[in-house]
C-alpha cells in the first residue's frame, strides 16, 4: 500500500523553482532517504507534504486521501508528523510538556469535556502520560522529562523534537535532518531509532548524513535544482552519474558521497 | 542500567507532578479564603470596602487578560475596550429591556464573545507586535465608538441609574454583598483558568504561544483556538464589565481608555505571565498601590511605563518567576512556574 504518494509537484518562489514537478512514492513501512545538494528543495518538499506551505501545482496524497492544499494540523491529524531542521520545540516548556502537548491534540475527549474534568476524559489523559513516558524512552529523554526544554543539549533537542513526532501516533514521519551536528555515537543513536521505529511507522528522512542513509534508507531520492535526479536503492543511487555530478558540481563535500 | 534510572526519574517526575497539583490547588483554596475573608476585615468602611471591589473588577479583568496573552500568546491592548462594551451592553439591554441585571450580564457575555470573533478574524492573522498594534487600534476604535453614537451611548454624558442586581428576591446593593457576588465571578474565573491550564486546551494554548508552526505541525488549530480564546477572553472582560455597571451605577466611555488597558497588561506582566495566582497578586498590587501612595498615585502611567519595560527585559516571568514564591504560585503544571524565558531569574 501507497502511505505518500507525491506527482507533478512544483512550488515556486517568485522566480525560484524550489520544486519542479517532483514525483514520487513512498511505500507503507518504507524507510526513504531525501537527499541531494543545499538548495536542492528537500525542506521545501517537507513543507508542501506538512502543509506548511501550498504547492503551485501538483498533489500530495496520504494514504490515498489527496491532502493538496491542506492546512498544516489538518494533516498532521490524518498521521503525518514532522520534525523541523531548525529544531521548533516549545522552549519554555518542560521536555515531559513538549510531549504530552503534542499527545493530548489525539485526545478523543474535546477541550470543554477536559475542562469540565469528566471521568472519561480524565481516564484519557492517565493513559496519554503513560504514552508520553514509553515515547521518552524510545528515544532515551525519560530522564530529561523535567528538564525545561531550551535548557537541553543540542542532540537531545533533536531527540525531543522526534519524540514530539511521535506522540501524536502518526503513521508517516517527516525527519529533516535528524543528525544534523551530531557525533558519531550520537548518529548511531539515532540511526538504531529509525531502525526501531520502522516496525509502525513509515519515514521519510532528509540527512546529509551518508553513513546514516546507506544505514537505514530501504531506497533513496536524490533531488538537485527543485528536480529529482534518480529514485532507487541506495547502492544503485550512489554510483549514479548524475548523482556524482550533482554533488561534484555544487560547493557541497564531494566525500560525502564516496 | 538505563530503564532503571528512567524509572526511578518516572517516580520522581511522578511525584512532583502530584505535589504541584496539590500545591496548586492549595494556592487556589487559600486565595479563596483570603477573598472570602477580607469583608469581615475591611469593617464598615465604605471606603475600604469599595478599595476591596475594585481590586476584584481589576484582578477579573486582568485574569481575563491573562488567558489570551498568558495561555495564547496574543498580547491585547483592546481589554478595556471589552470592558467597556460589557459594562454598556448591560446597562443599556437592563434599562431599554426591563431585563434587569442578570439579562444585561448575558447580553453582555454574547455580545462581546460575538464582537470579539467579529474583530479578532481579521486582526488575529497578525503575529507578534503586528498584532499588538492592531489592538490598540481596536481599544482606540470602540472607546471612540462609546464616546461618539450620542443616539446609543448618550456620548461622554455616558449612562446613570443603572439598575443595582437582584438575587432571590433581594437588591444587591454596593458593600459586603456586591463585594461577595463579584468575588464569586472571580473565582470563577480563576477555577476556568486552572482548569484550562491542567488539560489539553491548556497545553494546546501553550504550544500555539511558543512555536505556532510546531503547534500546526503536531496538529493544532492555531488560528480557530486563538479566536476561540480571543472571544473567551472578551467575553470574561465584558461580564465583568457588566458587574461594574451594575455597581457603579453611572458609566462613561473616558473609563474604558487604552490606559486601563495597558494597566491590566502590566498586572499580568508582573504577576506573570499564565500564572494564576500570581496575576491576582499583581492585580491587587498595582490597585492598592496608587490608592495608598498618593505620590505614586500622580506617577502612575510613568511608572507603568517603565514597569512595562523592565518586567519585560528582565523579569519576563513577572511575580511567579521569584524563586521564593515559584513553588507555590506556579502556574500549574509541570512546567517551569509562570513561563517566562528559562534561566532568566534562576
Amino acid at each position: 500500500m501507497s502511505m505518500l504518494d507525491v506527482a507533478h509537484l512544483t512550488k515556486h518562489f517568485g522566480g525560484v523553482r524550489a520544486l519542479d514537478d517532483v514525483t514520487f512514492s513512498v511505500a507503507s513501512g518504507e524507510v526513504v532517504g531525501l537527499i541531494g545538494p543545499n538548495g536542492a528543495g528537500k525542506t521545501t518538499c517537507f513543507n508542501v507534504i506538512a502543509g506548511a506551505l501550498k504547492p503551485t501545482s501538483g498533489t500530495v496524497k496520504f494514504a490515498g486521501t489527496d491532502v493538496t492544499g491542506w492546512s498544516a494540523d489538518r494533516i498532521s491529524r490524518l498521521g503525518v508528523a514532522r520534525t523541523f531542521q531548525n529544531i521548533a520545540m516549545f522552549p519554555e516548556l518542560t521536555v515531559w510538556d513538549n510531549v504530552y502537548a503534542a499527545a493530548v491534540t489525539r485526545m478523543k475527549a474535546g477541550y470543554l469535556q477536559c475542562v469540565l474534568g469528566l471521568p472519561w476524559a480524565r481516564a484519557e489523559a492517565r493513559t496519554l502520560e503513560s504514552v508520553v513516558w514509553d515515547t521518552l524512552a524510545l528515544v532515551g529523554l525519560a530522564e530529561e522529562a523535567d528538564t525545561v526544554s531550551s535548557q537541553l543539549p543540542y542532540g537531545y533537542q533533536r531527540r525531543l523534537e522526534i519524540a514530539r513526532a511521535l506522540a501524536t501516533r502518526p503513521r508517516l514521519i517527516l525527519l529533516d535532518e535528524p543528525v544534523a551536528g551530531m557525533n558519531a555515537s550520537e548518529t548511531a543513536d539515532i540511526m538504531a531509532l529509525i531502525r526501531k521505529l520502522r516496525s509502525e511507522h513509515t519515514v521519510l528522512v532528509i540527512e546529509h548524513d551518508m553513513s546514516l542513509v546507506m544505514g537505514v534508507c530501504d531506497r533513496v531520492i536524490v533531488l538537485d535544482n527543485g528536480k529529482k535526479i534518480a529514485d532507487g536503492e541506495p547502492d544503485t543511487v550512489q554510483r549514479d552519474e548524475r548523482v556524482i555530478q550533482a554533488y561534484l558540481g555544487g560547493d557541497i563535500d564531494a566525500e560525502l558521497i564516496a | 542500567m538505563q530503564t532503571t534510572v528512567a524509572q526511578d526519574a518516572k517516580t520522581a517526575i511522578s511525584e512532583r507532578a502530584r505535589k504541584s497539583t496539590r500545591s496548586s490547588l492549595l494556592a487556589i483554596a487559600v486565595l479563596a479564603l483570603v477573598i472570602f475573608a477580607i469583608p469581615v476585615f475591611v469593617g464598615d468602611s465604605p471606603y475600604l470596602m469599595q478599595v476591596a471591589v475594585t481590586t476584584l473588577f481589576f484582578a477579573a479583568l486582568a485574569q481575563s487578560l491573562n488567558l489570551v496573552m498568558g495561555f495564547a500568546g496574543v498580547v491585547s491592548f483592546a481589554q478595556a475596550a471589552f470592558y467597556g462594551i460589557g459594562a454598556y451592553t448591560s446597562a443599556l439591554i437592563a434599562l431599554h429591556f426591563g431585563v434587569g441585571f442578570w439579562g444585561g450580564f448575558v447580553a453582555a457575555l454574547l455580545m462581546t464573545f460575538t464582537l470579539a470573533i467579529v474583530l479578532g478574524l481579521p486582526t488575529l492573522r497578525l503575529g507578534g507586535p503586528y498584532l499588538a498594534i492592531a489592538t490598540i487600534g481596536l481599544q482606540v476604535i470602540i472607546q471612540s465608538v462609546l464616546l461618539r453614537w450620542t443616539s446609543l451611548t448618550n456620548g461622554p454624558a455616558g449612562i446613570n441609574n443603572i439598575v443595582a442586581p437582584t438575587l432571590f428576591g433581594i437588591q444587591i446593593r454596593q458593600g459586603v454583598s456586591y463585594y461577595l457576588m463579584v468575588a464569586v465571578w472571580l473565582l470563577a474565573i480563576i477555577v476556568l483558568l486552572y482548569r484550562i491550564s491542567r488539560t489539553r486546551l491548556g497545553y494546546e494554548l501553550l504550544a500555539t504561544r511558543e512555536a505556532e508552526g510546531a503547534a500546526l505541525a503536531i496538529g493544532v488549530p492555531v488560528s480557530r483556538l486563538r479566536i476561540a480564546i480571543f472571544a473567551l477572553s472578551a467575553a470574561l472582560a465584558g461580564g465583568t464589565g457588566s458587574l461594574y455597571a451594575h455597581y457603579i451605577g453611572s458609566i462613561d466611555p473616558y473609563v474604558f481608555d487604552l490606559t486601563l488597558s495597558a494597566t491590566v497588561l502590566v498586572m499580568v506582566l508582573l504577576g506573570g505571565r499564565a500564572s494564576i495566582i500570581g496575576v491576582t497578586i499583581g492585580a491587587a498590587i498595582l490597585t492598592l498601590l496608587p490608592e495608598y501612595l498618593q505620590a505614586v498615585s500622580n506617577y502612575r502611567m510613568v511608572l507603568y511605563g517603565a514597569g512595562m519595560v523592565i518586567l519585560t527585559l528582565f523579569f519576563p516571568k513577572g511575580l511567579a518567576g521569584l524563586a521564593i514564591l515559584r513553588r507555590s504560585i506556579g502556574r500549574g503544571t509541570r512546567t517551569e512556574p509562570g513561563g517566562g524565558v528559562a534561566g532568566v531569574d534562576a
